[in-house]
């Protein structure tokens, strides 16, 4: 290659590199609207996530041994203790059984918050955790009356809001996805009022920011939404606090956060259609 | 279309199509079954594999550039930060086909290797592009997705190395 063919290749590399590194900025923020190739790939690997996901959910047992071999242990000590109480021998009937459970939970949720809210049961059929971001895909879209920014919650708290809605699926930005944040007030004293934003990097811990340096703030002390975001209604359980530490200048604290729901053992969740407490 | 196998092959066009769709397969069963059976939080990076390999095979020029088109596919599942996987993918097909000349491509332990260390090199470049766009992204949080990133992406090396070399055989015959 002569040197004047090497340089037209690297200027073309170049360019090449700036032009993505700036399509990269532009596109940091989730966006309201995606392009029609977006949506078209979304659309097309709706179904076959879907079905993915019950095939995945028949055969994961297997894989789930290498994978979390403490809790399956802990789940084999306790499934051999109701092997012998209850005589049932059989992996698939206790899977049955863990399901009615969780499902029993959501129920049980869902007529306590009836009140509150209308609430869509949605399962998982998909993930995206990196480095850069924490999403889920849902198996409900608008067809079932989803739209952007309703709130994903279950029994135990908040999980995320919607971005992105098409017909049969939706996608779901996890509330430690690093671009959250979420209005938040701590619980016992109802004053302190503060950010809680995601951590990324394959972290489910949370930050709660921007608290006066005044704040009446404790370990333990648990973190409910604000409602003051205009997205996320008032009251909804996110976590404990773990850590209290001032922030860079000392004007402001932060403290962190354990949420209350596992983000690793996403399966089925709750959509707010509807906040009745609002009126939204 | 073209009639036959051989032909198919033969025709650049077919092969990049091929491996697109190829591709957007593979990335489905990523973020389906692979995160269901993700080992120490790591996912095999099928996109990184098909770059790799296309690269070894094809030189760094078509390397790089089914790199850019495959990240860049990969950008649009994600849906965020649109072009950090095609320039990272890009760069990683342009090296690796720029070295392709040194490799002994026909024992395949030596592209497995090479597909270890570019997983390694993917998440350094990865990493550094994201601190560019301005992300605070963890040193550490990077280092230990990596590792098992890489191991997982190097276990499927065999079966799709054994696809890349069949087909570029009838693209070469």
């Amino acid at each position: 290659m002569t040197r004047k063919k090497k340089a037209l290749v690297v200027a073309i590399v170049l360019i090449i590199a700036i032009l993505l590194i700036s399509l990269a900025v532009l596109t940091t923020q989730q966006r309201d609207d995606l392009t029609f190739v977006e949506k078209g790939l979304r659309i097309v690997a709706s179904p076959i996530q879907h079905a993915i996901s019950n095939l995945g959910e028949k055969i994961g047992g297997f894989f789930g041994a290498f994978t979390d071999y403490d809790q399956l242990q802990k789940e084999n000590q306790e499934l051999m203790l109701q092997i012998e109480e209850l005589s049932i021998a059989n992996n698939d009937l206790q899977e049955a059984l863990l399901e009615n459970i969780r499902l029993k939970q959501m129920l049980e949720f869902k007529d306590a918050t009836s009140n509150q809210y209308t609430l869509a049961a949605a399962k998982v059929i998909a993930e995206n955790n990196n480095n850069l971001q924490h999403t889920i895909v849902l198996d409900k879209g608008s067809d079932d009356g989803i739209q952007n920014n309703m709130v994903v919650i279950n029994h135990l708290g908040l999980i995320g809001r919607v971005v992105n809605v098409l017909s049969s699926s939706c996608e779901v930005v996890l509330i430690t996805d690093r671009q959250s944040a979420v209005g938040s007030r701590i619980w016992e004293t109802r004053e302190t009022l503060g950010v809680v934003e995601g951590m990324g990097s394959e972290n489910t811990y949370l930050r709660l920011i921007h608290m006066p340096h005044d704040a009446d703030i404790e370990i333990g002390d648990k973190v409910v939404t604000s409602g003051l975001d205009g997205i996320f209604s008032e009251g909804i359980p996110i976590g404990t606090v773990v850590e209290i530490a001032d922030e860079v200048g000392g004007l402001t604290k932060q403290a962190t956060i354990e949420p209350y729901v596992n983000f690793y053992r996403l399966e089925e969740v709750f959509i707010i259609l509807n906040n009745k407490g609002s009126g939204n | 279309m073209p009639k036959d196998k051989e032909s198919f092959f033969r025709n650049p066009l077919f092969v990049a199509i091929f491996l697109l769709v190829l591709g957007y397969i593979l990335l489905i069963l990523r973020d389906t079954l692979f995160t269901k059976w993700s080992i120490a939080g790591g996912k095999p990076d099928f996109i990184l594999i098909l770059t790799v390999y296309y690269a070894i095979f094809q030189g760094w020029k078509k390397g790089g550039i089914m790199g850019l088109a495959l990240g860049f596919l990969e950008d649009l599942m994600a849906g965020r930060f649109l072009g950090i996987n095609a320039l990272c993918k890009g760069i990683i097909g342009l090296v690796f086909g720029l070295v392709a000349g040194k490799i002994y491509r026909d024992n395949f332990l030596v592209p497995i290797a090479c597909l270890l260390l570019s997983s390694l090199c993917s998440s350094a470049i990865y990493f550094v592009l994201a601190k560019i766009i301005g992300s605070n992204i963890y040193f550490s949080g990077m280092l230990l997705n990596a590792v098992p990133n890489g191991i997982y992406t190097a276990c499927f090396g065999p079966v799709l190395y054994v696809l890349i070399y069949l087909m570029n055989k009838k693209e070469g015959e």
